[in-house]
């Protein structure tokens, strides 16, 4: 399996998502830092308190990742579709669950690995030009299992547009999908959002795994048009 | 007999259409087998099932000796196969195209590669991206990525569709070669019947989704008659004189003027005296020989319909 998710990651010129990747960490950085300096402020820190760092930087980052893993969906599992690359993967003496499996995983893999580095250089800066105080706890086993599950999380629910652009094999569809997932999880109308419902987690969740379901469970036997 | 590939009253219904009904193929080990037919007659649909692509709506197809599944993957290993236009992933170059197949193949042996760049006469574009290739570069690209992993059994759908006609014998001659040599089987589709006439053993023809014939290319030589065709500018008066003075039964107007004479006893000389002697102008007469073409025309009813709207 693990070829498999290599042979992916080399067909599709990953180097170059590693490229976009470390400039998005870069452009959110010098925002962020630039945000933390603002709220450092005396007057505004006291208004929102030092903790909205934490805040601004998961919102950052999730935002970035979900279109980031939208667009690599797209590249990687609907784009085989729609330039029919699956007919040459499926003509090979690999079962097509699995073949579908390591698109997903390659995407999935590259896209956790990613955010958790970009928070983690992230938290780290701003410890460093030390403007947030003691909620960065650098240390501790809790703060990094946050990063971790939360950005497993993250990911995870962006593969409800594959469902999208798998039926409707167009790449557009899926990052479109993408980015109304950010606008759903992440954004607030007013001061109501969806952001910090654990219930809401969980539905999308499942929705992401039953969209997984959806696109291999009849791959054996589904005509590839 | 010993089929390596066989096919038993296949059927695919794809959204309430039949594309192909009862098909009973069957291909010997190490001959090349012609499927021809007109296009939309059904032979990607087959060649899609044989390659475990699409699964038979009815029937069942053996490949080796084995019903093919939709989990046959082990099978699909000893094939080789172009289906409708060859795929490849366009940024990466032939080469790199290539390698990626040997590694989903699970394929290792060293210079293999080399080997068919070289019979392909592609080695010169080998480092370019596949974007860059014409049409017949990606079709012997694709030709060379079918044979790359020494497959016994070579699947082609119309292969020679964007080459030359010096590419297309070259082909030719190199599945012939693989044939004689390493005992491959191949299957080749076309609706160029000059293409297969020469390099086939055996034909089937396909016709609006059903088998009409299988058949030996010497079966067909022998089936085919040599006939006498003969152009006159009275076509009337010829025709009594070939009945009549010559007592010929077996003869037919192919076309206004135009008449086939299949009496074996009938030499063009006296057909020719014959007919002057009696004032029949003769335009052209000659000896002829019914080609692959004329068989399937008439196995297919086609040359009627064309009469027709003529």
């Amino acid at each position: 399996m693990f070829e498999l998710i290599k042979l992916e990651w080399k067909k599709h010129r990953t180097s170059k998502y590693i490229r976009n990747a470390v400039i998005t960490t870069a452009i959110l950085l010098v925002f962020i830092v630039g945000m933390a300096g603002e709220l450092a402020a005396d007057t505004t820190m006291e208004a929102y308190g030092r903790s909205s760092i934490n805040a601004s930087v998961d919102l950052f980052v999730n935002m970035c990742y979900i279109v980031f893993t939208g667009v690599m969906l797209a590249a990687f599992v609907v784009g085989a579709y729609e330039k029919r690359t699956i007919n040459l993967m499926f003509s090979y003496p690999i079962s097509r669950k699995k073949i579908l499996l390591s698109k997903m995983f390659a995407v999935w893999i590259f896209n956790f690995a990613a955010m958790v580095v970009s928070k983690g250089v992230i938290y780290a800066v701003l410890l460093i030009v030390n403007v947030s105080g003691d909620t960065i706890q650098f240390m501790s086993v809790s703060f990094w299992l946050d990063i971790l599950i939360g950005s497993a999380a993250m990911v995870s629910i962006t593969y409800i547009a594959l469902l999208i652009g798998v039926k409707m094999k167009s790449s557009k569809a899926t990052i479109i999908t993408a980015v109304i997932i950010v606008c759903l999880t992440q954004g607030n109308i007013g001061t109501y959002t969806l952001k910090d419902s654990l219930s809401f987690y969980l539905i999308l969740l499942l929705l992401s795994v039953f969209s997984v379901f959806l696109a291999i469970y009849n791959a054996e036997t589904k005509d590839v048009m | 007999m010993d089929y390596i590939l066989q096919t038993n009253q296949v059927t695919k219904i794809i959204g309430g259409k039949k594309l192909v009904s009862n098909i009973d193929l069957h291909v010997k080990k190490g001959e090349i087998y012609g499927f021809l037919g007109l296009n939309g007659a059904g032979k990607t649909s087959m060649m899609k099932m044989i390659t475990n692509l699409w699964k038979p709506t009815a029937g069942n197809i053996e490949i080796f000796r084995e019903v093919l599944t939709p989990k046959s993957y082990e099978v699909l290993k000893k094939i080789g196969s172009i289906i409708e236009f060859p795929l490849f992933y366009e940024h990466m170059t032939g080469r790199e195209n290539l390698q990626l197949h040997c590694k989903y193949m699970g394929y290792s042996k060293s210079g293999s590669i080399e080997k068919a760049l070289d019979l392909l006469n592609i080695t010169e574009a080998a480092d370019k991206p596949v974007k860059s290739y014409s049409l017949g570069m990606k079709e012997r690209l694709g030709i060379a990525r079918a044979i790359l992993c020494e497959p016994e059994l070579l699947i082609l759908d119309e292969p020679t569709n964007g080459l030359d006609p010096a590419g297309m014998k070259q082909i030719r001659e190199l599945l012939r070669k693989l044939c004689a040599e390493q005992g491959i089987t191949v299957m080749i589709s076309s609706h160029i019947l000059s293409e297969i006439e020469s390099i086939a053993d055996t034909v089937g023809i396909i016709h609006n989704g059903q088998m009409m014939k299988e058949i030996s290319m010497c079966d067909i030589e022998e089936a085919n008659q040599n006939y006498i065709e003969l152009t006159v500018t009275n076509s009337q008066k010829a025709a009594s004189v070939l009945a009549e003075k010559l007592g010929l039964a077996n003869f037919k107007a192919v076309e206004d003027n135009k008449f086939r004479i299949y009496e074996q006893t009938a030499a063009p000389q006296a057909v020719a005296r014959a007919l002057v002697l009696n004032d029949v102008d003769i335009v052209a007469i000659g000896k002829h020989m019914e080609t692959l073409e004329d068989y399937f025309l008439k196995l297919t009813g086609e040359v009627e319909n064309n009469v027709r709207v003529d």
